[in-house]
């Protein structure tokens, strides 16, 4: 139909153009609603779903405070403030400076040009919330909340403060930003310090910040536990200080100082090196991750002289020797293709049990375990708690490396080299249960670090964990004596200490890398507790890689020397006038004592004095023997240990 | 508007109407009017405003006032949030919205008591302010930029003028008056194509230094449906077809406009936090409203999950919040005002008034199907509001404006004459060029029968 021209509108466009006009609209107005209905009816549910904006938050109450052993604090954690920029707002600017970024940077005390960066930053990389800085004060923070500067957000955080510095970091560990526990009790005890989270279910919008006009939907949380550790705030001042003081002088790599209390298994001090302080820890950097480890559960290095006291206990307990028992020393034992010799390469004849401890005869060590045979000697050392975990409740605590006669890597010269603590990896955890197993009469105990849990609900107490018996109260007496007699019973022990009775042993051992041993590198330690006849703490003391100098008794012992006499009497053991006498160790006591008490005692008496003056004048290895009648072997110390004849093989 | 009476042009066809003067019909005054030229400038307003007409459609009064009070609230409900964040108030949007409303209410009042008939004649001007105030946009320091395009006109602390809405009137009336005047000549190719696609082009070209290929296609498409009622071939539908595609090719494929937008239509997922951000959301916010909606004002998308919630994405908030039943019925009275627009359209005494009417009802129409349609994703997205209830004044102004035209047309038609005294200076003599027609040839339409009224 051709348009008309005709005079009045209507004529002038013709009909079936207007017809087609509105069944185009018709059309698209059906496009539209069927379009509706499907978005609307038919997909509601899926889309519903995906513009579902609730989102549950977690709450998180405040962080739990680990205390000392006296409530003092170690780690607390404090109100903080962080600035956050919602980059969807400076991106208008373009990351140009704006009044806001101005006086934000002001506020900081930060340059200006890096605050756009980190925001410019956080939008090139696809987010919106530029984390600008943290950890602020409460005044900084709600001063700049109250300027309210354009795109910029104040968020109220907690931040963890060690009010100590570094102190007990190997036991404490330390949190991330997020208050995420990363290492020590921080990370083992994590669920306990950070309390039970709480949920705000709430909508949010698009920028992330909870919807106005709602009621949010609130799960409480609850608050974290306090931890009270079993750490003494002195004491591992001292340790700490003490351990630094040591490794600098010795120039060594680390070390550990370990003080427990053998009665309820309290760790009173751990001290570790290298260490770091938990507040200015630079975690990107890759060395960083190795500081965080706790080294005194998670490292293992073999005991080396110290485990003699456990291949001796083992014997003894199994009645196959006594301390008077002798054997043959010849200067070398020969187990299948090894020969095994003394330290000194010395032969010396026949020698008691006792003798062998204080000498650290290896040949005496390998003939006890032979007599004691591989699958007795191996059942006391998992008594003893090797080869399995003490159960501290650090983080990355391991077992160690115990290879026993059932496995097939054994052999009769695996027996012989662990019986003087070769081949054989512990922790240094490990030997203090150990020697604290001995100190408090055979029952073993495990280490402890937390005494308590207070949480709202009041006061959780955990109770000392012991084990198993391992050896009998006679062994342990018995062994006690003869660890006596290595320190007090050896002229001029660098361990002896006026006024209390120590009872221990030192060690020298190899150092392990990369699979074999290092020449000229050794660990020192001492293990020992005091007093030896009511014993209140154990002590380990480890030099990793001393220089200059080898020896446990040399390196180690006057380190553990020098901490008794400040230990003790704050832990309520004044000194007595006891003075080691070396006299009184010749003969074991369980053999006639009362006879010999007397004559003992006089002897000891009158060279007392003389013997210490001039041993202590000398304080190294192999003096000679002082003229008179002391035994002629107490002038070698145990000082010189295995460590030369290893070299032999 | 002086001597228009007497300079009726004589021109020569071929330089008829192409941005220059259309010729026009002109009425003539009988009864107690005496002629234009013996009355002041103000008398005529107020003569022309005083033109004895029927009483308005009232359907078409009350279906454009709901759209705007709806608009209203869910511009209010959709942008209190964006509102809030930006300028720290949350009436902010809401508020200039409502300032546009009133303004639009007095357009729109002022412009359905004045006689419609008077837009022809200057359809002229009209069209070269407009295109002026399209230039203006882009001079520096008169032209504002947002988002990327220079769109706004800020003089001082005015409201932003957004010329490209009033240029969308300007095309209507200018289209229909070159329409109307060209009669069967519009299907000579040179005297009807090409001055056609001049008309566009020119427009086009400024909108797309912008630029806003939203706003030239909608024009575009207006036209094209003008100049298909006025009597374009088979033949100029086809080689517009093919010319619009070509265009459109150029701007999207080699100049790369809008290129991101077609991406984020096909693959919206896999851009979903980028360029698909805003469709993907669109499309759930719509169909999270299910078939009642969350409730009034309770939209969780509006809280910036939906870019442009208050403008382009407005129906969407709104389907989430009254679901598909609120919907469909803004799309009703949609179909309310474009129905009765047609029916004042083809009532429309005069060619002019009936082609003015489909363009109106065209704009309408073709944008809010461009704008829901996007926002379903049935088509691209295209940024073009949707008319009455988008935020955005001149839009609101233009677009009441234009209502008010139809509502002018609509007291004017045929068989809507009260038996007056005065007949009405249209019914005497319309044009000179163009016979009349006898009562009899008139067609009818069966579509809208029974529509008729009272007859003459």
């Amino acid at each position: 139909m051709a348009s008309s021209s005709s005079g009045s509108g209507f004529e002038s466009v013709s009909t079936w153009r207007i017809r087609a006009v509105i069944a185009l609209l018709i059309g698209l107005a059906v496009i539209v609603v069927v379009r509706l209905v499907m978005i609307q009816v038919v997909d509601h549910g899926y889309h519903e779903a995906y513009a579902d904006r609730t989102w549950a938050i977690e709450t998180k109450g405040p962080r739990g405070a680990i205390l000392d052993r006296n409530g003092f604090p170690l780690a607390t954690s404090i109100d903080a403030w962080e600035v956050h920029v919602d980059t969807r707002l400076w991106a208008r600017s373009q990351f140009q400076p704006t009044d806001a970024s101005r006086r934000l940077a002001e506020l900081l005390r930060e340059s200006e040009s890096r605050v756009l960066a980190l925001a410019a930053q956080t939008a090139a990389a696809g987010g919106h919330d530029a984390l600008i800085a943290y950890g602020l004060s409460n005044a900084l923070g709600a001063q700049i909340h109250a300027e309210s500067l354009h795109g910029v957000q104040v968020r109220k955080t907690s931040s963890r403060r060690y009010i100590e510095g570094s102190m007990a970091a190997p036991v404490i560990g330390l949190v991330g930003r997020d208050e995420q526990g990363l290492a020590g009790l921080e990370y083992q005890l994590d669920e306990v310090l950070a309390g039970q989270a709480g949920l705000l279910v709430q909508e949010v919008d698009g920028l992330g910040h909870p919807i106005p006009f709602q009621t949010p939907r609130e799960l409480p949380y609850q608050e974290g536990a306090t931890l009270v550790l079993t750490i003494d705030r002195n004491l591992q001042w001292l340790a700490e200080t003490t351990l630094l003081k040591y490794v600098q002088l010795w120039d060594a790599q680390g070390g550990h100082i370990i003080m427990m209390d053998p009665n309820n298994g309290d760790i009173l001090a751990l001290a570790s090196l290298p260490t770091y302080d938990p507040e200015r820890i630079d975690l990107n950097l890759p060395e960083s991750m190795a500081l965080l480890r706790s080294r005194a559960a998670s490292d293992i290095y073999e005991p080396g002289s110290t485990f003699k006291v456990v291949t001796m206990a083992a014997a003894l307990d199994a009645g196959i020797v006594s301390p008077n028992t002798t054997f043959l020393d010849t200067g070398a034992v020969v187990v299948e293709d090894r020969t095994i010799k003394n330290f000194d390469l010395a032969y010396h004849g026949e020698q008691t049990m006792t003798q062998i401890l204080q000498r650290s005869l290896n040949t005496g060590s390998v003939w006890v375990a032979q007599q004691l045979g591989a699958q007795a000697f191996y059942a006391y050392l998992y008594k003893f708690g090797f080869g399995d975990t003490t159960q501290s409740g650090l983080p990355g605590e391991i077992g160690g490396v115990v290879t026993d006669s059932s496995s097939i890597r054994w052999s009769p010269a695996q027996l012989a080299t662990d019986s003087f603590g070769q081949g054989i990896a512990v922790t240094p955890l490990q030997m203090v249960q150990a020697y604290a197993t001995i100190a408090r009469g055979g029952q073993p105990i495990r280490p402890r670090l937390v005494t308590a849990m207070i949480t709202d609900d009041g006061v959780e107490r955990f109770e000392p964990r012991t084990a198993p018996r391992a050896i009998s109260e006679e062994t342990a007496a018995t062994l006690t004596w003869m660890m006596q007699a290595v320190v007090d019973g050896v002229v001029g022990h660098p361990a002896q200490v006026d006024g209390w009775p120590i009872a221990g042993k030192s060690g020298t051992s190899d150092v392990v890398e990369a699979g074999g041993y290092l020449e000229d590198e050794s660990i020192a330690s001492f293990v020992g507790f005091a007093p030896a006849d009511d014993p209140r703490v154990v002590v380990l003391v480890r030099i990793d890689r001393p220089q200059g100098e080898i020896f446990g008794g040399i390196v180690a012992a006057p380190i553990f020397a020098e901490l008794m006499p400040q230990v003790l009497p704050y832990l309520g053991v004044p000194p007595t006038a006891y003075v080691a006498d070396p006299g009184d160790w010749e003969t074991a006591p369980t053999e006639d004592p009362d006879a010999e008490q007397g004559q003992e005692q006089e002897e000891s008496e009158e060279e007392q004095a003389a013997l210490t003056a001039e041993v202590n004048a000398e304080d190294e290895d192999s003096e000679d023997s002082p003229d008179g009648n002391p035994p002629a072997e107490t002038d070698v110390e145990d000082d010189n240990d295995e460590q030369s004849e290893e070299a032999d093989e | 508007m002086s001597t228009e009476r007497a300079a009726v042009p004589e021109a020569s066809p071929g330089s008829l109407g192409v941005l220059g003067r259309v010729r026009v019909p002109t009425p003539r005054s009988t009864g107690k009017l005496r002629p234009d030229d013996d009355f002041t400038v103000g008398q005529r307003v107020i003569r022309r405003l005083r033109r004895p007409a029927s009483p308005p459609d009232w359907v078409l009064i009350g279906s454009v006032m709901a759209l705007v009070f709806i608009g209203l609230i869910f511009v209010f409900s959709s942008s209190f949030a964006i509102s809030q964040e930006l300028h720290g108030n949350t009436r902010y949007f809401a508020t200039r919205q409502l300032i546009g409303a009133s303004i639009g209410l007095v357009a729109f009042i002022l412009l359905a008591r004045i006689d419609y008939r008077i837009w022809q004649r200057l359809s002229s001007p009209i069209i070269w302010v407009s295109l002026a105030l399209l230039a203006a946009v882009l001079i520096p320091g008169v032209g504002h930029e947002e988002n990327g395009a220079q769109r706004w006109i800020q003089i001082g602390s005015l409201p932003a003028l957004q010329p490209s809405e009033f240029a969308k009137l300007a095309v209507c009336i200018y289209i229909a008056a070159w329409l109307a005047a060209k009669g069967d000549d519009i299907k000579r190719i040179p005297l009807g194509l090409v001055p056609f696609c001049l008309i566009i082009g020119v427009i086009g070209a400024l909108l797309m230094l912008e630029p806003d290929l939203g706003t030239f296609a909608a024009i575009a498409c207006i036209g094209v449906v003008m100049f298909f009622l006025g009597g374009a071939t088979i033949r100029h539908m086809s080689i517009l077809l093919a010319g619009g595609s070509a265009v459109l090719f150029a701007i999207v494929v080699v100049a790369g406009y809008g290129m991101e937008r077609i991406r984020a239509f096909f693959n919206a997922e896999e851009v979903a936090q980028e360029a698909g951000f805003q469709i993907i959301n669109l499309v759930s916010t719509l169909g999270s409203g299910g078939l009642t909606g969350v409730g009034l004002g309770a939209s969780r998308q509006k809280f910036f999950y939906v870019p442009s919630a208050h403008t382009d994405g407005v129906f969407a908030i709104i389907g989430e919040e009254t679901g598909i039943l609120g919907g469909l019925i803004v799309l009703s009275v949609f179909a309310l005002l474009i129905y009765r627009g047609i029916r004042a359209g083809m009532r429309a005494e005069d060619r002019f008034g009936t082609l003015l009417a489909f363009g109106i009802v065209a704009w309408f129409a073709l944008q809010a199907f461009f704008n829901v349609a996007g926002v379903t994703r049935t088509i691209v997205l295209t940024g073009i509001p949707l008319p009455f209830l988008s935020f955005g004044s001149s839009a609101l102004i233009a677009s009441m404006a234009a209502a008010g035209i139809l509502v002018s047309i609509s007291r004017h038609g045929r068989g809507t004459m009260p038996k007056a005294a005065d007949p009405p200076l249209h019914d005497q003599r319309p044009t000179r060029d163009v016979a009349p027609m006898s009562e009899t040839k008139r067609p009818t339409i069966s579509l809208f029968h029974g529509g008729r009224g009272d007859g003459t």
